[in-house]
């Protein structure tokens, strides 16, 4: 009797704090996006959301394209680190972490410096006489941002799952004449698939919501979803900031619903 | 395959490190431009003691994620252990759920939701002051908690449940066996969660930027503000490079131990001299500290220790130096008293709107603090829009502000200013009579005036060989991809409004549109749109024009001599930035001294040579030793300012209207 009393207290000071400062703000987001100003029911701010429509489209676009381009990169790299020798693993491991020690923004700005009119890309280029090239600016910047800035989460869960595949099988599969397309294909790729699963969540997620590498890297018409709604906040329009969060929000839910049916992944899906 | 991997792998660490060998070589270029690499110095890693705003923002930094970790740490573990033994499945999987919601959230959503939470509560209690240091840390315990749980709840379900039980048949009570058998088992999820959160915490940028109060301004948002500023000053690419050295000697270390006990196993003599060492002080270790539990704490505790004496080290930093203001004290004509030496004074200035100590320059805050022993929170904004909307929000307090003619009176006519005492601000007397009774403070209660400048055209004569005399050049399509623009609505609108032959302040809708259709227009052949961004491009030659303030033209001159500046002839605005004290003050008196102090001859010239801006100033604009001494573009003459005008605020329909209009042009 004791101790489940003593059981149930020592969750509580957790309950307590997740209900204030978790489910309590995001019930105060919906609030903020379904009334107005002095504080009457409205869906107004909800259905207005059409004229974002384009940069809702723009900022998923972008973030899909981040996605893949991070999933295609980094699969080789956490296959190869996953088949090396352990001490070279740690290396590799380590090379992989250390970046994300380093501020994100700071690291985001330094891509202006390579990037830019001035930048190292086009001197390099002005020494063959190559015309300066439009970097800056354009939407392959953000992506390019967004592509270095989550790779790392990319690379680590798909590294973890890989490091667990035992080598007895790839050799079955080798004894059995699988050749290296159709190894990868029916043992490597559906093994590692949770993996897969969890490093999109992790790119995808950052990417969509992101408003400092829009703004940095980005031009005058690269703006995302991420920009509007600092933006809206920064202006004191919390209800039409809260009505983008929400449906921003929203959307992710959907997408990784979505993920999450390829995968049946328990309650610890964590990495790291 | 496995070439192809290899191949792949080195790609990806050329493309994961080209950035920061970009920011660590760049951090020893003796200018200031992140661009053009003049000479080796390292000049800015001397500059980084000199730097009080950085040296704080790291001490803020590594405040904020050692408590919020700590926090996190002890709170995480017992909801772990309390998630654990949860015997009903729903609630359990209920519980799991909502702890996800953090780390699946967009930060955005995270950080603006625990925003709306904290103005909700402080509209609730009637509180003026709701964002502080403990809203920060609050949110930062938040989006930490998952990951704690997430590290120790693996832990729990490793320990075998029979070792427990076996500890209590042998007389354990239930507490003892969970400090006896259970701790030592999930320590190292315990560690790794709090290293973990740390670091979560130090890197945080989102978040904080929706939940910091006055005055506490950390790394990340530090980094912020300069990359969206004027110039990144290379002292935070030192700072960088530091952390990244340091850290990755720390993690070799780290691995080092780790690897010796292989190395041990495999008794390899060739092992090299290094690994030697480092066996030999694990070896040690291991002797001391016996369970890996043990170890990892100790670890984790000097890593506590060394942070905190950084910090204290810092802040030591900081207070020494007393007397090399000597000089300049007793030069001072006012009588500044020490009356409220300990009390806090809270000023919410423009980005680098001030001379800081930076290059051999006059720190003016460090020296008012030194003469008065006022402590100054000092921070930024970006735009006089930003920075009403936080002092309107109520969010946070400031005892001096210093917005613009049109912001000042917006802000009166809401009675958001409180009257100014000018019989204790005696070097009034220096402001020229040009710059009293403005419209915006007809019978000058309200304001000192600051800076005063000018807007017009900037261009880079190497990629424009023509005579610029109008804005129209903006829309000419030869400049594709080279042109840029402000982005803000109204100095925007204004180029558009010249152009259009219109007034800066019209009511008239349809002028409105118009001038909105003729800025879509532009949209295709734009660069970007830029505020203090343009300081770098215009600085680097990325782009051949761009309208900005006058004075800093001049900054910007610095990096590139190329640049040319012109006054347009249909016309361009003109704006004064005025100290001013908002009804919020909390020591109104020191924030008198504090405006006196500016207008002090000797700080005003300080700052009119660091900022290169309009002083209104008469001892400045009046000293032949002043770099812009009858300047003609700082100091135009009456001929050329009759066409100036000056924004006036609009009613609150007019605003909103104009800002649709600017968020059509953004969007499409």
């Amino acid at each position: 009797m004791k101790s489940s009393f003593l059981r149930r207290l020592i969750n509580a000071p957790y309950l307590l704090w997740s209900a204030i400062f978790i489910i309590v703000p995001l019930v105060i987001v919906a609030y903020y996006a379904l009334t107005d100003e002095s504080g009457n029911y409205t869906l107004s701010y909800i259905l207005n959301i059409g004229e974002y429509k384009e940069v809702f489209i723009r900022s998923l676009v972008y973030a899909v394209i981040a996605t893949l381009i991070t999933l295609v990169m980094s699969y080789p790299v956490a296959y190869y680190m996953s088949r090396s020798k352990v001490s070279t693993q740690k290396i590799m491991m380590l090379l992989v972490m250390l970046p994300m020690w380093m501020n994100l923004l700071i690291r985001t700005y330094s891509w202006t410096t390579i990037l830019e009119k001035t930048g190292l890309i086009n001197s390099f280029l002005g020494f063959f006489g190559v015309e300066p090239l439009k970097l800056i600016g354009t939407p392959g910047a953000v992506i390019l941002g967004m592509v270095y800035n989550y790779i790392p989460y990319m690379i680590l869960p798909i590294y973890t799952v890989m490091t667990k595949i035992d080598n007895s099988l790839l050799e079955a599969a080798e004894d059995l004449g699988s050749n290296g397309w159709s190894k990868l294909k029916r043992v490597i790729l559906p093994l590692s698939l949770p993996g897969v699963i969890s490093g999109i969540t992790m790119v995808f997620v950052p990417s969509v919501s992101t408003f400092y590498i829009s703004q940095k890297l980005g031009g005058a018409q690269t703006l995302m979803i991420g920009d509007i709604i600092q933006k809206r906040f920064d202006a004191l329009s919390y209800n039409t900031g809260a009505a983008l969060s929400l449906i921003m929000m929203v959307v992710i839910l959907i997408s990784l619903a979505i993920m999450n049916r390829f995968t049946d992944d328990d309650d610890g899906g964590i990495i790291l | 395959m496995k070439l192809f991997g290899k191949i792949c792998s080195v790609l990806m660490f050329i493309f994961l490190y080209a950035p920061i060998a970009v920011m660590i070589f760049f951090s020893f270029n003796s200018s200031r431009s992140t661009y053009v690499f003049e000479s080796f110095s390292v000049k800015w890693y001397g500059e980084l003691f000199n730097s009080s705003a950085t040296l704080n923002a790291l001490k803020n930094t590594l405040i904020l994620a050692v408590l919020s970790a700590l926090i996190a740490t002890i709170l995480g573990t017992l909801a772990a252990v309390g998630i654990f033994n949860m015997r009903s499945k729903v609630g359990k999987s209920a519980i799991m759920t909502v702890t996800n919601i953090p780390m699946m959230n967009p930060d955005v959503v995270t950080g603006v939701s625990m925003m709306l939470l904290f103005v909700f509560i402080g509209r609730l209690i009637g509180a003026q002051q709701y964002l502080s240091f403990y809203t920060i840390l609050i949110a930062h315990i938040t989006f930490n908690l998952p990951y704690v749980i997430l590290n120790v709840l693996p832990k729990l379900r490793q320990t075998d449940k029979n070792l427990v039980e076996a500890a209590q048949d042998l007389g354990c009570t239930p507490h003892s066996a969970f400090y006896k058998v259970v701790l030592p088992n999930i320590s190292s999820g315990i560690v790794s969660g709090f290293i973990m959160a740390f670091t979560l915490s130090l890197d945080d940028f989102v978040i904080s930027y929706f939940t910091n109060g006055t005055g506490f301004q950390t790394l990340p948002l530090l980094i912020y503000n300069q990359t969206t500023k004027k110039t990144v000053k290379p002292d935070i690419y030192a700072l960088s490079s530091v952390i990244f050295f340091a850290i990755l000697i720390l993690l070799i270390i780290v691995n080092l131990i780790q690897a010796r006990s292989e190395m041990k196993m495999k008794n390899n003599a060739k092992a090299g001299f290094i690994s030697k060492i480092a066996g030999k002080i694990g070896d040690w270790f291991d002797n001391k500290f016996e369970t890996r539990a043990a170890r990892l704490s100790v670890i984790s505790g000097v890593l506590v220790v060394c942070i905190a004496l950084s910090a204290f080290g810092i802040n030591s930093l900081q207070n020494k130096q007393n007397d090399k203001y000597t000089d300049l004290f007793n030069n001072l004509s006012g009588v500044y008293s020490t009356d409220y030496a300990g009390t806090e004074l809270n000023v919410f200035n423009w980005g680098e709107y001030i001379s800081d100590g930076d290059e051999g320059t006059l720190d003016v805050i460090d020296a008012f603090e030194h003469l008065t022993g006022i402590d100054v929170n000092y921070d930024n904004f970006d735009s006089n829009e930003s920075m009403y909307s936080k002092l309107k929000s109520g969010a946070v307090s400031y005892d001096v502000i210093i917005p613009s003619d049109y912001m000042i009176e917006r802000m009166k006519n809401e009675d958001m200013l409180e009257k100014l005492d000018l019989s204790k601000i005696s070097n009034f007397k220096y402001i020229d009579d040009k710059y009293k009774n403005l419209f915006y403070d007809e019978k000058n209660e309200y304001t000192v005036a600051y800076n005063a400048g000018t807007v017009g055209l900037i261009y880079d004569s190497t990629l424009v060989d023509e005579e610029v005399d109008s804005w129209t050049i903006m829309w000419d399509e030869k400049y594709k991809d080279n042109i840029l623009t402000f982005n803000n609505p109204r100095d925007c609108f204004a180029i558009a409004q010249f152009i259009l032959g219109q007034s800066l302040n019209t009511e008239d809708k349809a002028d409105w549109d118009a001038a909105a259709d003729l800025l879509i227009e532009q949209n295709g052949i734009l660069q970007g749109r830029v505020m203090d961004e343009v300081f770098n491009k215009m600085g680097g030659g990325n782009a051949a024009m761009a309208p900005y303030y006058a004075g800093d033209y001049y900054v910007m001159l610095e990096s590139n001599p190329n640049l040319k500046f012109a006054y347009p002839k249909e016309g361009f605005n003109i704006f004064v930035d005025a100290f001013c004290v908002p009804t919020c003050v909390k020591n109104y008196e020191a924030a008198l001294m504090f405006i006196n102090f500016m207008c002090e001859p000797e700080i005003a010239l300080a700052n009119a040579e660091y900022i290169c801006y309009t002083s209104p100033n008469t001892a400045v604009a009046e000293n032949p030793d002043y770099t812009y001494y009858q300047n003609e573009i700082l100091y135009p003459s009456d001929e050329v300012t009759k066409k100036a005008q000056y924004f006036h605020d609009f009613d609150p329909e007019v605003r909103k209207y104009y800002e649709s209009l600017w968020e059509k042009i953004l969007i499409s």
